[in-house]
């Protein structure tokens, strides 16, 4: 179905966007009461100047006079190069009944309506039956997490600590934080995002104190990078409680 | 170095961003008066802040370099918002007194705005970068270059030749502006790379000169006896190679920057450049094809038309329209991190974002200062929808909105900057002007500009807020640092801009003047007499400055006063930017906007930048594609942004330089 709703977005998209763009014009065959006293916004016609140079019939900002309705009407288009069918004039003024694209800027609307709908009700399956390179957020996932972060904490105290910590870091970035961050869409699609806000930001405290431990480490500041990691697990553990209340619903 | 406190903000982070900041600045506001566009800074300042604090001063952690880049782009972004707008009242009237207190309120009045939208956006944070995870390419990139020497040799070496390689593609597009004696560096336009002129057709055969007259128009536009230039200026004209039709722009922008923006955007960029392919693949050629272009509108300008007088205000509706779908959807994520900001609990021993009651206390004097300012510069008039109010109260509501408008304009532009590192600020500093002349009556030009500087100021300090927040969180920076720093140095920039403003329109009428007063010497003295004495022209047209955005805006205060502006257009839009957040993905309304607001060539850069990520991400995978592709793209922002401001700072220098010599 999603793809029925993609192409019935993209349709509508195209036919309300077509008509719209057709708002201020007016075609310069409509009745003469239609078309009488209103303001060009755009040159008009054309007819060739002097040294063969295409100039316009009226200028922007002319009003619509008899006068300049019959000389526009009288020099048609067929130059190389100009519009091949031209038809419009654009006017200042709008007006529901002139608008000659409404119709299709209806159906556009309705059309993109639908597939919007339709794109909202199966966005959840889509996204749970992303490919298989993601981990699905859950206490347990994090509660692993933890473990890694425990894991470097270990070997903080020993020699060579600030390169072993900017590699394992770059790993349980690899292993767990991409792959965590992959399925947020199925995530927020399965608990909503209200309910799912605050696990997710306590998620990216830990990414964020990690990167700090990374980067404390990479500058030879051993002892902010531990603390950054103990941040790390602290927000995990705090992860792991909202999560677990999430999957308890409560 | 066991014991020792991780350096992050210092003293020397600090001074050496706002040095920066403000030679950026000063540079940014000549190049953007001179060619209508900035860049902002970032990238510039990481580098140079490796180079000064890390090489010269032998200090500088990862993270004090971040807060040198966070402070210099904040002092440096702000130009956009005074060179957009506050040239318009010298255009309107040029003899508007420089230095006169209107503009120093205006100033003030900018820098407030700064100040507010670096706060109001603080809340944000969680729901943009944690919750939505927006990209920010720009803010990715830099993440990767300060990361780059710990990242080891490899990276580095990648990144350094990819902003090699950008400085070299890119040069000779902005090369043209470096000037000396009269003549300009040599650009890719001086190549002469030029299609073949076809063969005259033989006298007296009336179908093979109908044919020669066809196939002379597909390659020679402007009528000048020379085949079109396939590489003109900044863009690469495939089209006309193929042999495409004109109404079909296949014109990619050379811009190594906008690849890596796109590359760093990744599948979701990917429709920017579907909804660049309906505005000017579909829409564009079916207005043309359907009759409602003038004919005096040729096929090879039928792109540039469309997107002034259709796709721009649709764009711009679509923006408003799935921004206001945007932060519906994101109402819930707002709401939890509004309720963890004041709760301001800690997990750890650290407060890691700034509280809502500072929050408060600085915006509050900021409103006060906007009122002020309002109340100051504004004429009273009883025209507008408040026209029947009192001047007192005409003004408090102008605030209010003034204040509310920012708070959404800027959700707008750090959205637009998280999903595809553009922000499209004159659009909204256009809808500002709008809506100020609809509450305060047409006529009231100083006002409008006032709240239209004010929003630009308080939306790109957002945009650039959220921007290095996010370099923050990939590289560890604790929020609130960045936020206290960013906000106590926002009101920096305005001040440096209105004074570079003020140094450029004196050196303009300075010149003007003295061409002038030349030229009529040798002039009848009747035209002598008729012309009276020189005053030069302070900005815009037939100055070295021409201030395009602010010619534009112009341009729409007078359509405004004239009754021209397509709300009909702008409504459709809205409607339809809203609908379409309505599906999967709420920011889509966003990404289809703002390629109809843009140009399409550099749409197609970007969208060939998205491509080539997901091409890479299929073949090497995903981590492949991360782990080396954000060092390259990194590169290819840096090396563009590094040389466009080196042009800039030089072909501010030049003119002195040649007065020398």
């Amino acid at each position: 179905m999603q793809w029925v709703a993609s192409l019935l977005m993209m349709l509508g998209t195209s036919l309300g966007v077509y008509g719209a763009a057709s708002a201020y014009y007016v075609p310069i065959d409509a009745p003469d009461e239609v078309i009488l006293n209103l303001t060009l916004n755009d040159d008009a016609g054309a007819k060739p100047g002097d040294n063969g140079v295409i100039v316009p019939v009226a200028k922007r900002g002319r009003q619509l006079d008899a006068a300049a309705i019959a000389e526009l009407r009288k020099n048609a288009p067929g130059m190389p190069g100009q519009s091949p069918a031209w038809k419009y004039v654009r006017v200042k003024e709008f007006a529901w009944s002139r608008w000659p694209g409404k119709w299709y800027t209806a159906a556009g609307t309705l059309m993109l309506l639908g597939g919007a709908l339709l794109a909202r009700k199966t966005r959840g399956a889509v996204v749970a039956a992303d490919d298989g390179s993601v981990v699905p957020i859950s206490a347990m996932s994090v509660a692993e997490l933890e473990a890694d972060i425990e894991a470097i904490l270990r070997q903080s105290q020993s020699a060579g600590a600030a390169k072993a910590i900017c590699d394992l870091t770059d790993a349980i970035q690899k292993r767990w934080i991409k792959p965590l961050v992959r399925s947020q869409p199925a995530f927020i699609s399965a608990t909503g995002i209200g309910r799912a806000a605050e696990a997710l930001s306590s998620l990216a405290a830990v990414e964020r104190n990690l990167n700090r431990a990374w980067s404390a480490a990479a500058d030879g500041y051993l002892e902010e990078s531990i603390e950054a990691l103990g941040d790390a697990r602290i927000y995990c553990q705090s992860t792991r409680e909202k999560l677990l209340k999430l999957e308890r619903g409560t | 170095m066991t014991g020792k406190r991780y350096p992050e903000i210092t003293w020397s982070s600090m001074v050496f961003g706002i040095f920066v900041g403000v030679l950026m600045n000063a540079s940014m506001t000549y190049a953007g008066l001179k060619i209508g566009f900035t860049i902002t800074g970032s990238a510039i300042a990481a580098v140079l802040g490796f180079g000064v604090l890390r090489g010269v001063l032998r200090r500088g952690s990862i993270l004090e370099v971040n807060l040198a880049q966070t402070v210099a782009s904040t002092v440096n972004t702000i130009t956009s918002g005074i060179i957009f707008t506050v040239p318009v009242l010298f255009l309107i009237n040029p003899e508007q007194p420089r230095g006169g207190v209107r503009l120093w309120l205006i100033t003030l009045a900018c820098a407030a705005g700064a100040v507010m939208g670096c706060a109001f956006i603080v809340p944000l944070r969680k729901q943009m970068i944690e919750i939505d995870r927006l990209r920010f390419p720009s803010g990715t990139a830099m993440s990767a270059i300060l990361r780059a020497p710990g990242a080891g040799g490899k990276k580095s070496l990648v990144l350094i030749v990819a902003a090699i390689f950008a400085a070299i593609l890119y040069y000779p597009t902005a090369s043209t502006q470096l000037k000396w004696n009269g003549r300009h560096a040599l650009g890719y336009s001086d190549q002469e790379w030029r299609l073949a002129m076809p063969e005259p057709a033989a006298a007296g055969d009336a179908s093979a000169e109908a044919n020669y007259q066809a196939q002379l128009h597909r390659v020679d536009h402007n009528r000048d006896g020379k085949g079109d230039l396939v590489l003109d200026g900044e863009e690469f004209h495939l089209g006309r190679l193929l042999g495409i039709p004109d109404f079909l722009a296949l014109t990619l922008a050379i811009s190594p920057l906008s690849f890596g923006a796109g590359y760093l955007s990744g599948r979701p960029g990917l429709m920017v450049l579907a909804g660049g392919v309906l505005a000017y693949w579909v829409l564009a050629p079916a207005a043309y094809l359907g009759g409602f272009m003038p004919p005096t509108v040729q096929d090879f300008q039928v792109t540039e038309s469309a997107r002034i007088g259709l796709t721009r205000p649709l764009g711009i509706g679509m923006l408003l329209g799935g921004a206001t779908m945007g932060i519906v959807a994101a109402l819930p994520a707002m709401r939890a991190a509004f309720k963890s900001i004041a709760s301001a609990t800690r997990i750890t021993k650290r407060q890691d974002e700034m509280d809502l009651r500072t929050i408060l206390l600085i915006a509050a004097p900021c409103a006060i200062v906007l009122f002020f300012a309002a109340h100051l510069t504004r004429t009273p008039g009883d025209s507008g929808w408040l026209g029947g109010l009192p001047f007192l109260a005409q003004n408090l509501v102008i605030t209010v909105v003034g204040v509310v408008w920012i708070w959404f304009a800027g959700i707008i532009i750090a959205q637009c900057t998280g999903m595809t590192d553009w922000s499209p600020i004159s659009g909204i500093a256009l809808l500002t002007v709008v809506l100020v002349m609809l509450l305060g009556g047409a006529s009231d030009t100083v006002g409008a500009v006032m709240v239209g500087a004010t929003l630009c100021c308080a939306v790109t300090a957002s945009a650039d807020m959220m921007t290095d927040l996010k370099t923050g969180q990939l590289i560890g920076s604790i929020p609130r640092r960045q936020q206290m720093s960013q906000t106590l140095t926002a009101a920096i920039g305005p001040f440096v801009s209105m004074a570079t403003l003020m140094l450029i329109i004196s050196n303009n009428l300075e010149q003007t003047k003295s061409a002038e007063i030349a030229r009529l010497a040798n002039a009848p003295a009747a035209e002598r007499a008729a012309a009276g004495e020189p005053k030069g022209i302070p900005i815009g047209p037939g100055t070295e400055t021409p201030a395009p955005q602010a010619t534009a805006l112009l341009a729409v205060i007078n359509g405004m006063q004239g009754g021209e502006l397509p709300y009909a257009l702008y409504g459709c839009g809205a409607v339809l930017g809203l609908l379409l957040g309505v599906g999967a993905f709420s920011g889509l309304g966003v990404l289809v906007g703002i390629s109809m607001y843009l140009p399409f060539h550099s749409i197609l850069t970007y969208g060939l930048g998205c491509v080539t990520q997901m091409i890479v991400a299929k073949v090497k995978g995903d981590d492949w594609a991360e782990e080396w592709g954000v060092p390259t793209c990194a590169g290819f922002v840096i090396g563009e942004g590094l040389l466009a401001l080196g042009i800039a700072a030089l072909a501010l220098a030049l003119p002195s330089l040649e007065k020398m010599f």
